[in-house]
């Protein structure tokens, strides 16, 4: 089970009033501006819905994401992450990509266990290094604001008849010892959320393995092969859709599911939604709204079974 | 040939010491069930899979190491050391591995994720945020594989995933300085 | 008074580290040390002989002996200075092994400290006193816990010496995990062809008392004469009606899980665990009884042909006294589920346990011995096997090894080809272990006459697939990641120890490890003994073992058993606490504080109540002296006084 953070002790309720005054701090990352706009722009709008308001982070900059830790005994990809901490100006900051928030959680480890790094980060910023405001993912975002009762107030099952595929990937939960988040052989922190929107959340044996990661461009067969099979189980095991919280997972997943059909001569056409996405569906936002027809494989089946309108389902069509 | 691990525990000794020392980890700890293999989701790609880059460091064969395949290929999914029994973080040995052959210049044979990486890396710095699709285009023309994903370019374009002007953040010079403090090579440069 | 200081050497155990010459000529100089010597091996025949010569000779009061622990030799060496004929309470022996010479390297630092240990040894030994124990009676009554293959052979061979023995069970049938299995290895024995007349033979044999179906609650008393509370749970059947006609369970309408079947199947909410069952008895579980639950039904009460049925029943308590307990509480298997996320958690119908597997091989189990996918029921062809499951895996806090699953894992691969000729078996093992006679020419022939293919290597995951199930594993022989798609999976799930174990061992005031199984007084010399006397062990309890290592340590238990109650009465240790009578303020903290019930209310002539130390209940802990607040209740051998001067000694 999730270990902390999770509950809402010590911290004010959703919708108890104080919450609306007291904003997090938003690093949206390079994806989220670009390849994962749906991402980000579902995960606005499902915050401002539930009275939340995010501060963007000023001047963010890219965390290093996996290439930065690789190099000159790790530090850059310390360094990095750490110029965001250091500008986050609230208590709590929330990063939705999962490699986002990866970086900032081992920067701020590596940070306050090595006094060679924060002479570093000093010499950096000309001023001791703030990093201590607490690093939060999306999912654990969400179950921070809101809660699975109250979310099944609002929605009224809205989503019942599907079955979700929780993925929760790589870097959620590894690792451990730096996450300290959920478990990470078997995570279950989305699923409270998603069965309180109606739906079902069956047991993914995929759940926590990985897409083939950012191999995309360098060795694609990795992630063709990786992906291929996390998709074929989803659909294998009946699943109406993955569920995701990272960009590159979406990416791998959804984007190159061409790729995967071309490369294999399989005809899979499994939806991949983002979690926010899914919050989104369920507090009743309309499917173009949250970026759903961004995505390369149409989720027109699963809104049809949700009763979304028709006129998604002619979008869909359009450009798939 | 048979490895004579007389010799190629002590000459590789050092090595190892320094590996064990960065990750935390012992080598000797592992006791080769496979489990890490088991769910390795690159191990098909890689020269040697991840019991057998722990069983190589237990012989002392640090060469074959640090110029293996898997070193450069590995991405770090920690899947291995999730699920290894012994709790190892093999990953984090095999990424120290990486690091050592990395500071040793030993670029390896594998090109195309070492160009990634140093794109990416230019590409922040340059900018302070990623440019996607600058990164996919340099790295198409560096790589020689001009045509690699051009399939996806229209669907991008049309699904408005893709920003022609780079994103730019307003104080580079930090960024600079990060580079600088951690004293990064940019090799090709 | 005349002090002999004896500095064993211990080969170079001792004599490595730490000078021997030098702990010796320092004790020469210590006050009354009249004789010191350096000995080789003080325990051996020479080294004996050596001090009773020295005692004799030199005229030695007290004996100082410099060596291992107390705990190894102690009362050896007490026996030796009798011989001399001094009274065994005047030694002392401290020990310059275990914390000294062999956690120590420097030389000059750990000669140093043998020299302050001997000057404590000397300080302490100025003050010993004669003691001489006490007398108890025995009571030659035994009580065996747990009805398992083990607890059967030890009862029946205490039995057949002639002594009465009470055999308690918690579940409604002896038999244990042993009647569920199909056939033994190496051997391929049906394991309830060699059980069963021995449970029967426990059954009728006229020592042995049988009690089913019930708990130990509670043991005062000590070693030759114990008290134990023993609650008999109620099972709403009158036992001795009960004719095992099994009308009752036929018509029941209430569904309940087959617990003896490892859950393979239902059973009923009234029922016999297996047609083999002793005592072939029916019970009553409430929490599945229509009765009880819905408050009407009445259905077994009325089929009944033996008005057995009562369900006013309610739990018994029995006391009784006994003059050895022994411990035969088994294991279980370890719950595999929540660690092993990847293999299902239990989730896929098809991925079994060993033991439901054995159930579903055996002709009298659930599937009458036809082997069937959980799912569908249809006959699997290919049938994976997983060995190390909660075993060999420190990352879900099993480290050790289940020492049977090697074994058992190819006695299931060659029935599996005996039951379903045209199968083929995978085995994923790490090591095989097959160290018992027979055991590694039984391993051989499951690979080269059954077929079964081995595969070296820990399993990753397993996910359904087609309707089947798809195994992801190494072969680390071959270096490459392999894939089975299996119709059955078998998971070797590693030993735990009995559920309660841990409390049962609190109640006996013994000592379990962290997996709460039960420690042995000495791993090779003492194994089944515990460190409370007239406490014994044998089988599983104690670790995860075989049956043939089960029988035998029961049968070994048995023999400790015979051997102490074959005495009228018991020696009882003289170091015991002792009240000044004359000081007692009355206060009864000691009485507060004894574990042992040790102390009783004594009037005195002049009306005053004061403290009285009971000799024979007392264990001499020491509770009770640190307690008492006027302190006036000393530890016979270990008075304040003595303690003092060895800490004074120590802080010169």
């Amino acid at each position: 089970m999730i270990e902390r953070k999770n509950n809402t002790a010590g911290m004010p309720e959703a919708g108890s009033g104080t919450q609306a005054d007291d904003a997090y701090s938003y690093f949206p990352g390079c994806s989220l501006t670009s390849s994962a706009g749906e991402y980000d722009v579902s995960f606005r709008l499902v915050a401002r819905e539930l009275g939340i308001r995010l501060e963007e982070i000023e001047d963010w900059n890219c965390c290093g994401a996996s290439p930065a830790p690789h190099h000159w005994g790790g530090n850059l990809g310390v360094l990095l992450p750490a110029r965001n901490l250091h500008h986050a100006m609230r208590d709590s900051l929330v990063a939705p990509c999962v490699g986002c928030y990866n970086r900032l959680k081992n920067s701020q480890y590596e940070i306050a266990n090595s006094e060679e790094i924060r002479i570093q980060a000093e010499r950096v910023f000309g001023e001791p290094v703030r990093y201590e405001t607490e690093v939060l993912n999306l999912v654990e975002f969400f179950a921070r604001v809101t809660s699975p009762e109250k979310l099944a107030e609002r929605v009224q099952g809205r989503l019942a008849g599907l079955n979700l595929a929780t993925y929760y990937g790589c870097l959620m939960t590894r690792p451990a010892k730096i996450m300290n988040f959920d478990n990470a052989r078997n995570p279950v922190s989305m699923k409270p959320l998603l069965k309180a929107t109606g739906a079902d959340a069956d047991h993914f044996p995929f759940k926590s393995e990985c897409c083939g990661s950012y191999m995309g461009l360098a060795r694609k067969e990795i992630v063709l092969r990786a992906s291929r099979r996390i998709i074929e189980v989803a659909d294998d095991m009946g699943f109406d859709a993955i569920v995701t919280a990272c960009p590159l997972c979406h990416q791998n997943l959804d984007l190159r599911q061409g790729q995967i059909n071309s490369a294999f001569g399989t005809s899979l056409a499994m939806p991949v939604l983002y979690f926010s996405q899914v919050l989104g569906l369920a507090l009743g936002l309309e499917a173009d709204d949250l970026g759903i027809d961004a995505h390369m494989v149409s989720a027109r089946r699963l809104l049809e079974k949700i009763g979304h309108g028709a006129d998604i389902t002619q979008k869909q069509a359009e450009v798939s | 040939m048979a490895i004579r691990v007389s010799s190629t525990i002590a000459d590789g000794a050092s090595v190892i010491r320094e590996i064990e020392r960065r990750s935390g980890e012992r080598v000797s700890a592992c006791y080769q069930c496979g489990r890490c293999t088991s769910t390795c989701t690159g191990a098909f790609a890689f020269d040697y899979p991840p019991h057998r880059i722990m069983r190589l460091l237990q012989l002392g064969q640090v060469e074959e190491v640090l110029n293996s395949r898997t070193a450069q290929l590995c991405f770090d999914c920690m899947t291995c050391s999730s699920r290894c029994p012994m709790t190892i973080d093999v990953a984090y040995v095999i990424e120290t591995a990486k690091m050592i052959a990395d500071e040793r210049g030993i670029e390896g044979e594998e090109e195309g994720v070492r160009l990634f990486r140093l794109a990416f890396l230019k590409n922040v710095r340059r900018h302070g945020r990623l440019h996607e699709a600058r990164l996919m285009a340099w790295i198409n023309l560096r790589s020689g594989k001009i045509f690699n994903d051009i399939s996806l370019v229209p669907k991008t374009l049309r699904k408005k995933k893709v920003h022609i002007v780079p994103p730019r953040i307003k104080n580079r010079r930090e960024i600079h300085r990060i580079f600088r403090e951690v004293n990064a090579k940019l090799r090709d440069e | 008074m005349r002090i002999g200081v004896f500095v064993c050497q211990c080969g170079t155990n001792i004599a490595g580290t730490v000078t021997t010459d030098k702990v010796v000529s320092a004790a020469t100089s210590m006050r009354d040390v009249v004789h010191a010597e350096t000995l080789q091996y003080s325990c051996s025949d020479p080294g004996q002989r050596q001090i009773l010569e020295a005692v004799q000779k030199k005229s030695l009061t007290r004996v100082v002996l410099a060596a291992c622990s107390p705990r190894m030799h102690e009362t050896t060496f007490r026996r030796a200075v009798t011989r001399a004929g001094m009274n065994p309470f005047m030694l002392e022996m401290v020990n310059i092994r275990e914390q000294c010479s062999w956690i120590h390297s420097d030389i000059d630092q750990a000669t140093d400290k043998a020299i302050d240990i001997v000057r404590k040894g000397v300080a302490k030994a100025r003050g010993l006193k004669p003691l001489f124990p006490g007398r108890v009676p025995v009571t030659k009554h035994v009580l065996v816990i747990g009805g398992g293959v083990a607890g059967i052979q030890t009862a029946l061979d205490i039995a057949d010496a002639g002594l009465p023995v009470t055999l308690v069970e918690k579940s409604p049938t002896i038999g244990g995990n042993m009647a569920r299995l199909d056939k033994t290895f190496p051997t391929l024995d049906c394991s309830s062809c060699i059980l069963t007349p021995r449970m029967v033979e426990a059954k009728q044999h006229e020592n042995i008392s049988l009690m089913v179906n019930s708990e130990v609650e509670k043991v005062r008393g000590y070693i030759g004469n114990f008290e134990i509370d023993i609650r008999k749970k109620a099972t709403c059947v009158i036992e001795d009606r009960c004719t095992g006609c099994m009308i009752c369970q036929e018509k029941c309408p209430g569904k309940a899980p087959d617990d003896f079947n490892a859950g393979v199947g239902l059973s009923k909410a009234i029922s016999i665990s297996f047609p083999q069952a002793v005592p072939m008895v029916a019970t009553l579980r409430k929490e599945y009884c229509r009765q009880f639950i819905k408050g009407k039904c009445g259905v077994c009460k009325k089929v009944c042909p033996a008005d057995a049925i009562d369900y006013e029943q309610e739990d018994v308590m029995v006391t009784e006294k006994f003059g050895a307990i022994v411990a035969a509480t088994g294991y279980e298997l370890y719950d595999w589920r929540e660690a092993y996320p990847d293999y299902g958690g239990g989730q896929y119908p098809d991925v079994i346990t060993s033991l439901q597997y054995e159930r579903m091989l055996s002709a009298s189990g659930p599937t009458g011995g036809h082997v069937q996918r959980p799912s569908d029921g249809a006959e699997p062809k290919n049938v994976v096997f997983v060995s190390c499951v909660g075993s060999r895996d420190e990352s879900v806090g099993r480290p050790f090894c289940c020492s049977v699953g090697c074994m058992y894992i190819a006695k299931q691969a060659i029935l599996t080809k005996e039951h379903i000729p045209d199968s083929q078996s995978y085995v994923f093992y790490i090591d095989i272990r097959a160290t018992g006679k027979g055991y590694e020419e039984f391993t051989r022939r499951a690979q080269k006459e059954f077929g079964a293919l081995y595969l070296r290597g820990r399993v990753g995951k397993i996910y359904p697939w087609h309707g089947r199930l798809m195994v992801m594993g190494t072969d680390t022989l071959s270096g490459d990641q392999v894939e089975i798609e299996a119709d059955l999976v078998v998971l070797a799930t590693g030993f735990a120890a009995s559920t309660g174990a841990g409390e049962l061992a609190r109640r006996m005031n013994i000592s379990y490890d962290q997996y709460e199984f039960f420690n042995e007084s000495h791993p090779k010399l003492r194994p089944v003994e515990t460190n409370t006397g007239g406490v014994f062990l044998a089988g599983a309890c104690q670790g995860p073992k075989d049956i043939p290592d089960s029988v035998a340590q029961a049968s070994a238990a048995a023999a400790k058993v015979i051997g102490l109650l074959s005495k009228g009465e018991l020696e009882t240790s003289p170091m015991v606490a002792e009240v000044n009578q004359t000081a007692c303020v009355g206060r009864f903290k000691c009485r507060e504080v004894c574990p042992y019930g040790a102390i009783e209310e004594l009037e005195l002539r002049d009306g005053r109540v004061v403290a009285n130390v009971i000799d024979s209940l007392c264990q001499g802990c020491g509770l009770c002296n640190v307690a008492c607040p006027p302190a006036v209740i000393p530890l016979k051998g270990y008075t304040d006084n003595q303690l003092i001067a060895e800490v004074v000694e120590v802080l010169r």
